[in-house]
């Protein structure tokens, strides 16, 4: 446990949205622990808090948030073995130290490339921003050709022409690119990645996909990857998390999740997809029903209303998390009589 | 053979006109859907996979007459006779509505988020002629209870709904006058997995209750070949591989539907496939590469594909493919 | 499986039974309304207003035009709610009688103005093309002719008058809701259930009236009566220059434009007081109405 270099800790971590005078409950105790140079997927349908939870970690919530948690520790291991710890659940949302934080330690890339870049500023100087900001003392010139040499890295061809262009002369594979390559800029230790290639053809997410890995292995980045897609999980992902309607259901490597599924829900999801090279005639699993509404949820299993093994005890208080082999983890009863961890 | 089409296409262009400067000068093509010739057969799931901008949807669109064709014949056999359907007068586009009807992308907009469930689908029964109450109320309820949807649902607005649920009332919107042909234009990529497997099942089912012919267009080639009988490929606007659906994977031919294959990613773990990275991008369908269109990414270019552009061939079992490797 | 995949239990099986249980969105839009003070305030002014210019012979028992020469300019009393102007006539009853043109003026040309608008933004907007461009290049001059000159003119040809000031109004007052509608419609008709009912050989003009237009509907009633408190205003402004009404008529901006003799501004301050907090207080009314009607009617905002 000690040889561990774990960068980001989270213990029970709650957030909640308060409106029309309701509190809804969006992420339940949510732990995970990420070590350096390796990538966590956090893999779920549309609204099962995927997005909160890692927007929840780096303070990037509307004011309507609530968050709560026993820690969140970010720690850097940049310049000595004896890592720098930061409290982030002690922070505040858009203070001074945090604001240090993201950048030159934690940076993202969201879903839409699209979206993400100011149509009216040349792509270089967007990049530059987030350089400028964190080095007071950098000239512009300085700047731009740390960022040409980024785009370099990042195999995107005559970076010099590059970032003189507008996003709108950019395909959408390459906007991505330029994306990674703002967040990248300050050369940080964790990268979360918000469904980096939903909005990407699958030819051009297969290259997005491949330049993140080389991030991963030839700059021993950490990665935090959002995605709905079983198949992206395995040829990025060393570690899986789980999630259903804000709580983990499952968490474990990835060779634990894929070949031994065992709480209902992955199992189902993972059965869903429809994979390449399938028999003629063979049918889907489907999941009967729908995601519930978060603020009709009651206690007992969030999946019980679905879950085809649904017993009474399912339906009462907290189900905790049984350690079924080392590190991984399954929140359902089925497994009780293995050592309860969470 | 030829009375077993539904839909052949032939040689069908949809050219959308860029114009520029003042005067509104036409200066050039989006060859959205160039020189495409395919054919539906009845009662079978013809899918259509390409990226975006590969014309699909509009070559949908165009067997829908929601896009007239530029040039080329889109026959449509329902009883018998073939007709070419880019000739229909008003009456005959009018009856050919109710024989082929579409499933459009996002079910968030499919439906008017101002009129009840109800109001939404009484519409087509209306245009189309059923003047009874009680008969239109019948036709909802057996449309609805092909979709498992409650009839209660029909006093609710869209918004009350979930994205499999809006998918589902589409469906049963669209099936309500007994289409021969559904185009399902990227009908789930806007479902989560769990809902996705709901809904291509039900599709399915519906199929075989019916008879009905899909033309299933998607991004997704894991879906469409869980869906499709045939497949068709396209790249800028040209139709580049055809096979049936199990034939295509095992026997994959073109290099563009090499790539695309090995570029998905499986849920699987150890694959030994080896990866193939498409370089660059898919050129803009306004200038579009002299000689075969994907020669620019192709690792397997040769001399002749930069000048000659290889057309649709047969080459045994059925699968058709545009490339000089295979001829 | 198939009922599992419901999440409603009440599993009626007939649609009449099923009627019943129907979501009633007009309710909760009722309510939300009422949840708004400001709206509801707007609200119950209008209706007072209009209550009394309606009733306005219940309310009163002078007639606004007959003068009182034994009580010129006297301040408000128990005979005279709000006093007399210099000729003697009883304020209340002509705020009364004059409000009845005033917001007549106002509603039927911004009812009539948006109507127009509507109907060429709809088609403008629907169709595109040639149609749309004649329509947007018409558009353009109606907004860029000074409305002032085309009420001199008018007075000039065929006098002042009520009829005459509407449709001033009417015909230079459809270009804001003109381009409101058009840019709706050109926004809208490419959502997807436009291309369903294409799909379904649903006709243009039904597309245009029964589809879209509900929903730019909405928006062109917050509109008009946005509108109202405008054309109040305006009345009142060409009423005071001598353009608008006949002075024989009462109406709120004639009755401003009695008082403007320097002594009457210094001496009678009520004179003029009454009619202006008469507009002040039926325009704020409105424009909070029209707020509060705009909050519930946007289906944007739901």
């Amino acid at each position: 446990m000690e040889d561990k270099k774990i960068i980001l800790d989270v213990k029970n971590l709650n957030t909640s949205f308060k409106s029309d005078g309701q509190v809804i409950k969006i992420i339940k105790d949510v732990s995970f622990q990420l070590e350096k140079g390796r990538s966590l997927a956090i893999v779920g349908e549309s609204g099962c808090g995927k997005s909160v939870t890692v927007h929840s970690v780096t303070r990037l919530m509307a004011k309507n948030a609530i968050i709560n948690s026993d820690h969140v520790i970010y720690r850097s291991y940049r310049n000595s073995e004896e890592p720098k710890e930061y409290r982030i659940d002690k922070m505040s949302n858009y203070g001074k130290e945090m604001r240090s934080l993201r950048g030159p330690e934690i940076s993202m890339v969201f879903q839409d490339p699209m979206a993400s870049l100011n149509p009216v500023y040349r792509v270089g100087d967007q990049i530059i921003e987030g350089l400028l900001e964190h080095n007071k003392s950098m000239s512009k010139k300085e700047a731009m050709e740390k960022a040409i040499d980024m785009l370099k890295k990042l195999g995107i061809p005559a970076p010099e022409q590059r970032v003189k262009d507008y996003p709108y002369q950019l395909s959408g594979g390459m906007k991505q690119r330029i994306v990674i390559a703002i967040a990248m800029i300050n050369d940080p230790e964790l990268i979360i990645a918000d469904e980096p290639t939903t909005a990407l053809d699958v030819t051009i997410q297969a290259q997005i996909m491949e330049l993140m890995k080389k991030l991963q292995t030839d700059y021993n980045k950490s990665i935090i990857l959002i995605t709905h897609n079983m198949g992206l999980v395995t040829e990025m992902a060393d570690d899986v998390i789980v999630m259903y309607m804000g709580r983990i259901v499952e968490k474990g490597s990835l060779r634990q999740i894929f070949s031994n599924p065992s709480h209902p829900y992955t199992k189902m999801l993972l059965s869903s997809v429809p994979v390449l090279g399938l028999e003629q005639g063979q049918k889907l699993t489907t999941i009967p029903g729908s995601t519930p509404n978060p603020a009709d949820l009651k206690e007992g299993c969030e999946f019980a209303g679905r879950c085809p093994f649904c017993t009474d005890a399912c339906l009462k208080g907290k189900i905790p998390g049984f350690e079924i082999e080392e590190g991984h983890m399954v929140r359902c009863l089925r497994c009780a009589g293995h050592k309860e961890v969470d | 053979m030829a009375d077993n089409n539904i839909f052949r296409l032939e040689n069908v262009k949809v050219w959308f006109p860029v114009q520029k400067g003042f005067f509104k000068k036409t200066v050039g093509h989006v060859k959205a859907v160039d020189d495409v010739t395919i054919n539906v057969k009845r009662n079978e799931t013809l899918g259509i996979v390409g990226e975006s901008g590969c014309g699909k949807t509009t070559l949908g669109k165009a067997m829908m007459l929601l896009e007239n064709p530029t040039g080329g014949d889109v026959y449509f056999n329902e009883d018998g006779t073939e007709k070419d359907i880019t000739k229909f007068s008003k009456e005959e586009r009018f009856e050919f509505r109710k024989k082929v009807q579409m499933i459009f992308q996002d079910p968030y907009s499919a439906l008017n988020p101002m009129k009840k469930i109800y109001t939404e689908m009484e519409e087509p029964l209306l245009i189309h002629g059923y003047k009874d109450k009680a008969e239109r109320e019948y036709m909802m309820e057996q449309a609805l209870k092909l979709v498992n949807i409650p009839v209660d649902y029909l006093f609710k607005y869209p918004h009350e709904f979930s994205g499999g649920q809006r998918q589902r009332v589409c469906i049963a919107r669209a099936m309500e006058i007994n289409p021969k042909v559904l185009v399902c234009d990227e009908a789930v990529s806007a479902l989560d997995v769990s809902i996705q497997a709901q809904v291509l099942n039900l599709m399915k089912d519906i199929q075989q209750e019916r008879d009905l012919t899909y033309v299933f267009i998607a991004h997704d080639l894991s879906v469409v070949q869980y869906m499709s009988d045939r497949i068709l490929v396209m790249y800028l606007g040209k139709a580049v591989e055809m096979a049936d659906s199990i034939e295509l994977y095992a026997n994959t031919k073109h290099p563009y539907t090499v790539s695309l294959l090995s570029a998905i990613p499986v849920p699987v773990l150890d694959r030994d496939k080896k990866r193939i990275i498409l370089k660059g991008d898919v050129p803009s369908p306004i200038n579009k590469p002299a000689g075969c269109p994907f020669h620019e990414r192709c690792d397997r270019c040769m001399e002749r594909c930069k000048t000659e552009e290889p057309q649709l061939k047969d080459v045994g079992n059925g699968h058709f493919v545009a490339c000089h490797l295979y001829e | 499986m198939a009922e599992n995949n419901v999440t409603n239990t009440n599993t009626t099986n007939s649609i009449d039974n099923a009627r019943k249980y129907g979501t009633k969105l007009w309710k909760k839009k009722v309510r939300k309304f009422f949840n708004n003070r400001l709206a509801v305030f707007g609200l119950l002014v209008v209706v007072i207003f209009l209550v009394l210019m309606i009733g306005a012979p219940i309310f009163t028992k002078w007639d606004p035009n007959a003068p009182n020469f034994k009580a010129k300019l006297v301040g408000p009393n128990a005979e005279h709610l709000l006093g007399t102007d210099s000729l003697g006539r009883d304020l209340f009853a002509r705020i009364l009688y004059g409000g009845r043109t005033s917001v007549l003026i106002a509603v039927v040309s911004s009812f009539i103005g948006s109507t127009i608008g509507t109907i060429l933004g709809a088609i403008g907007g629907y169709f595109e093309g040639f149609i749309d461009k004649c329509l947007v290049r018409l558009q353009e001059i109606v907004s860029c002719f000074p409305q002032l000159i085309l009420v001199l003119i008018v007075v000039a040809f065929i006098g002042p008058g009520t009829w005459n000031l509407i449709l001033i109004f009417a015909l230079t007052g459809w270009t804001g809701c003109f381009r409101l509608v058009r840019s709706e419609f050109i926004a809208r008709k490419e959502e997807t259930y436009v291309k369903v009912c294409e799909a379904f050989g649903m006709s243009n003009v039904k597309i245009m009236f029964s589809q879209i237009l509900p929903s730019v509907l909405t928006t062109v009633i917050v509109q008009l009566t946005m509108n109202i408190p405008g054309y109040v205003m305006q009345e009142a402004g060409l009423s005071f220059l001598g353009f608008g009404v006949p002075m024989n008529t009462p109406t709120w901006g004639t009755m401003l434009n009695a008082a403007k003799a320097s002594s009457i501004l210094i001496n009678n301050p009520h004179c003029w007081l009454v009619p202006g907090l008469a507009i002040s207080l039926f325009v704020l009314a409105v424009n909070f109405f029209g707020d509060g009607l705009r909050d519930v009617m946007d289906p944007r905002q739901q």
